[in-house]
């Protein structure tokens, strides 16, 4: 067996299982639940872990553990389809800004400036408040919250690659300008948005997991992370281990995606690697 | 100097005013939510017309963007569609709380990210260095309502050594205050600090590459005085413009843990404007947290122009 | 071992210097060879080489400035009765900018951005003095204006960028003798700067050696400037001490190849610029030497002995050269 590098390979072996093993349960969540994340069992209420609830059981006696399992499925849908949304709404706009560059460019720049200076989280839950309470509408806005930063990368990536003497080349020998931006300048954009991509997926994750905390997200009785923590805090006093099981699973979810963004990061951009 | 700080006076306005443009239009996005909200999916087409007429929503947008924005210049947010109620005294009231914990928050982040990040700068690439950064990445990551049901659990029911919630007014009894923001601005600070202690660290180890931390050993410093003399001021220029940026998130997060905590402030008015369907409250705490953010990255702005002689010059 | 016979009053004396490269516990390559050195009181001594040669590592080993992973393996360092390599950091540091200071190189980068002249000037005199700040104030514009800085009263208020280059490396001068060194360790002090600059420089280091009672280290690539100015040379190659002797008798009477090709190359006025030479191939790595000559690669005169050590032989006085080439 060859020996492995670490410094380059390291964080990405550190995170691939704990997403492998997220997308598993959100894919497979009927398997792996050892409950019914609905079944309620009044006999049961509040019951601490133990061998029958690994996790312990919440208020109305659902088993915790089921429950988290279940909620990953929201956090993972959420989480792509958000990011899918601010990537591409992103990389159209950074790629309009620096095509055209001039008016448009600052117009739309400063524009994503004002955006990206508000907090996210407030942008998220006055959207939220506007377009009404569904994980549909979530998705939609934790994506638009995503638009400025993609958006940043994307028009940074293509001057520069607009200031590279390839692309010159191609210009010369008169390759139009959809084709310039299809053949040369969105394969230069794909290394660094992905990386972005994995940061704001877990990024995306917080703010549904915030959302659904504040009662504004995923609606109960569907299980989701936040309000299942909501819920715990509730309870904090008789039965901690509410919220101990989705935060848990919540903390791992962020953390190892950020792992995951530097991973890619450090694989992707050696001159970044220190 | 002076000319380039009249500048980006100059510029903040346009920003002020397009932020709450796009406030405005983000509360208003779907024609009618505004009242639908607030009289409830069963209201008649009559009484909705009715309140629309009341308030002057069935106007077009753009003329209801000017008569609020005149008044909100001045103060005036306007009256609460829940209780008639003028909303500017109750932000003015408010405010000062949303200040302090955003204040306390940064000031948590920021300590730990100077002291933290300077010594994984300083200890580059060995034992130090790699236990800050992955503490680092740990802090960056939790959730700050988790967090602070944590902090809740350990600190004041197990312990109890702090209110679990709760505000008391500095002005009542400051040792209350204080003893009950401890936990919120570190549920706040600790999650913001993440970032700023990367930032600091490789803003660290960039100064500590340059020639003139060299001359400054030769002279026989101490390792102390170097980082604290030499090194830790330049390496403070790249990171004021982060942590700016970085107040930004922190003072969104105001929303949740002033719910969390159960105080008074300009966040937990965000909730309050929400869930009584209150759209000129929600509207007027929302404008002022993001004027929080804009001032704030106006003056660090304007700080960071002055403690580096070089932007004095350059754009002079 | 001892190349020249010291006299008692020698500031400095380098015996059998050797500087490795380490890594993993163990090293991987040779930096500097077997150095030996010495300046004696009010002494400027020249140390010769190209860029890779050891000089400036061989330098930093004396005021424990080594980076990372590059260590003092074997030799002494007496100074003033003490061996530098001995010394704890803690006790290195005493020394460094107070009895040993250094004019660095580079000096357009050599001054923190952030702080004002005056105060970097006086920050070793704050260091290695309890002097109160208004009496560091008065030595800092004195010395400002030793090395020649119109209105030091406004100069030192003065941020680096305010400074043009010449003017910066004045101040490094001024920040160097303000503690009154024994030695100065200067560092190509001006290869950053305009040639019509570097000769004011010097001229100024000429006139400092006559007002102070420090010993100079001047460290440079460049044979011709520092032989007008340095008492003795030493030529360093590939982190060994090649030649030294009295600074113009390297010129007139160079010995060692690696020498006469250096000189070789330093165009001279009154010389058709077609017989210029340079010297081929590069400088060897640190990883590649063996026990034999280090010059041979590139050395015209090279036979099979070369690959055998090669001794120091003395040419008279204090004369010597590391090569078997007799004339």
């Amino acid at each position: 067996m060859g020996r492995i590098n670490w410094r380059k390979y390291g964080l990405l072996i550190f995170s691939l299982p704990v997403v492998v093993l997220l997308f598993c349960a959100s894919a497979f969540s009927s398997f792996l639940a050892p409950y019914d994340p609905y079944y309620l069992d009044v006999m049961y209420m509040l019951e601490g872990p133990s061998s029958g609830h690994l996790f312990g059981t919440d208020e109305l006696g659902r088993d915790v553990l089921s429950r988290t399992i279940y909620a990953s499925q929201i956090s993972i849908v959420v989480g792509l389809i958000a990011v899918a949304i601010g990537m591409t709404g992103g990389t159209v706009i950074g790629i309009t800004a620096a095509y055209f560059g001039g008016l448009i460019d600052n117009l739309l720049m400063r524009l994503m400036d004002i955006l990206f200076s508000f907090p996210a989280i407030l942008l998220a839950v006055i959207l939220m408040a506007s377009l009404g309470t569904s994980i549909l509408n979530a998705m939609l806005a934790i994506g638009i919250i995503f638009i400025p930063g993609f958006a940043r990368l994307t028009r940074a990536v293509t001057q520069t690659v607009q200031r590279q003497q390839y692309l010159e080349a191609a210009i010369c020998i008169g390759v139009s300008g959809p084709r310039l931006i299809w053949r040369e300048i969105l394969p230069n954009v794909f290394g660094p948005v992905v990386v972005e991509a994995a940061v704001a997926f877990s990024y995306a994750v917080l703010l549904e997991s915030a959302l659904s905390f504040l009662g504004l997200g995923a609606q109960p009785p569907e299980p989701s992370w936040g309000n299942m923590i909501n819920t715990g805090r509730g309870f904090i006093e008789q039965a901690p281990w509410i919220s101990l099981a989705p935060g848990m699973a919540l903390f791992l979810c962020v953390f190892s995606f950020n792992i995951l963004g530097d991973g890619l990061r450090d694989l992707l951009d050696p001159k970044l690697n220190k | 100097m002076i000319r380039l700080i009249l500048i980006r006076l100059l510029t903040f306005v346009p920003t002020v005013i397009v932020a709450s443009m796009v406030l405005f239009v983000a509360v208003n996005v779907v024609p009618g939510s505004a009242s639908k909200a607030a009289l409830g999916i069963y209201a008649t087409p009559q009484a909705v017309k009715r309140f629309e007429h009341q308030h002057g929503l069935d106007r077009p947008l753009v003329i209801q963007y000017v008569e609020w924005a005149g008044k909100a210049v001045r103060g005036n947010f306007g009256m609460s569609f829940q209780n008639a109620v003028a909303v500017g005294p109750e932000v003015k009231k408010r405010l000062p709380v949303t200040l302090q914990l955003a204040g306390m928050a940064f000031l948590v982040a920021v300590g730990l990210a100077i002291s933290l990040g300077a010594l994984a700068g300083f200890y580059h690439q060995r034992l130090p260095d790699v236990c800050i950064t992955s503490i680092a990445t740990l802090f960056g990551s939790v959730p700050n309502f988790w967090l602070a049901t944590l902090l809740i659990y350990l600190f004041s029911l197990h312990l109890g050594w702090l209110p679990t919630g709760g505000y008391v007014p500095y002005s009542e009894d400051l040792v209350a205050n204080l003893r009950g923001m401890i936990l919120p601005s570190i549920a706040l600070g600790v999650v913001s600090s993440g970032l700023l202690i990367r930032i600091m660290r490789t803003s660290l180890i960039e100064v500590m590459s340059a020639h003139f931390i060299e001359t400054a050993q030769s002279k026989g410093i101490s390792n102390f005085n170097l980082v604290i003399r030499h090194a830790l001021r330049n390496a403070l220029i790249p990171f004021l413009t982060v942590s700016a940026v970085e107040f930004g998130f922190l003072v969104g997060g105001v929303v949740i843990l002033e719910d969390v905590f159960r105080i008074p402030g300009i966040g937990s008015l965000v909730l309050v404007g929400i869930i009584n369907r209150d759209y000129p409250v929600l509207l007027a705490a929302a404008m002022v947290i993001t004027m929080i953010v804009l001032v704030t990255n106006l003056l660090v702005d304007l700080l960071a122009t002055m403690i580096d002689p070089r932007q004095v010059r350059a754009r002079n | 071992m001892s190349i020249i016979g010291s006299t008692g009053g020698d500031v400095l004396e380098i015996n059998g210097l050797s500087i490795e490269l380490t890594g993993r516990g163990k090293t991987v390559g040779s930096i500097v060879h077997d150095v030996s050195l010495r300046i004696g009181h009010r002494e400027i001594v020249g140390l010769i080489g190209e860029s890779g040669s050891g000089k400036t590592i061989a330098a930093k080993s004396l005021i424990g400035l080594l980076p990372n992973r590059i260590r003092v393996t074997e030799g002494t360092a007496m100074f003033r009765g003490t061996d530098l390599f001995t010394l704890s950091p803690k006790a290195i540091r005493k020394i460094r900018g107070k009895a040993i200071s250094v004019i660095p190189q580079d000096a357009l980068h050599a001054l923190n951005p952030v702080h004002r002249i005056g105060r970097q000037v006086g920050e070793p005199l704050s260091i290695h003095t309890d002097r109160s700040g208004s009496a560091i104030r008065e030595i800092v514009l004195e010395y400002l204006a030793k090395v020649k800085i119109d209105n030091p009263r406004l100069r030192a208020r003065q941020y680096p960028h305010q400074f043009s280059g010449g003017m910066q490396q004045r101040a490094l001068t001024a920040m160097a003798v303000s503690t009154e060194p024994s030695l100065i360790i200067a560092d190509e002090p001006t290869t950053a700067l305009d040639v019509t600059i570097q000769a004011q420089i010097i001229a100024l280091l000429k006139d400092l050696r006559d007002g102070t009672e420090a010993s100079f280290l001047f460290i440079s690539h460049d044979l011709g400037l520092v032989s007008t100015l340095c008492d003795r040379i030493y030529v360093m190659y590939a982190g060994e001490i090649v030649e030294s002797a009295q600074g113009a008798d390297i010129f007139s009477k160079p010995r060692h190849p690696y020498t006469r090709a250096l000189i070789g190359s330093v165009p001279r006025l009154h010389e058709n610029p077609d017989t210029l030479q340079i010297i081929a191939g590069q400088i060897a790595s640190p990883f590649e030497h063996d026990s034999g000559c280090r010059f041979r690669a590139r050395c015209s005169f090279a036979e099979d002995r070369c690959a055998n050590p090669q001794p120091m032989r003395s040419h008279g006085g204090i004369h010597v050269s590391r090569c078997w080439i007799e004339d």
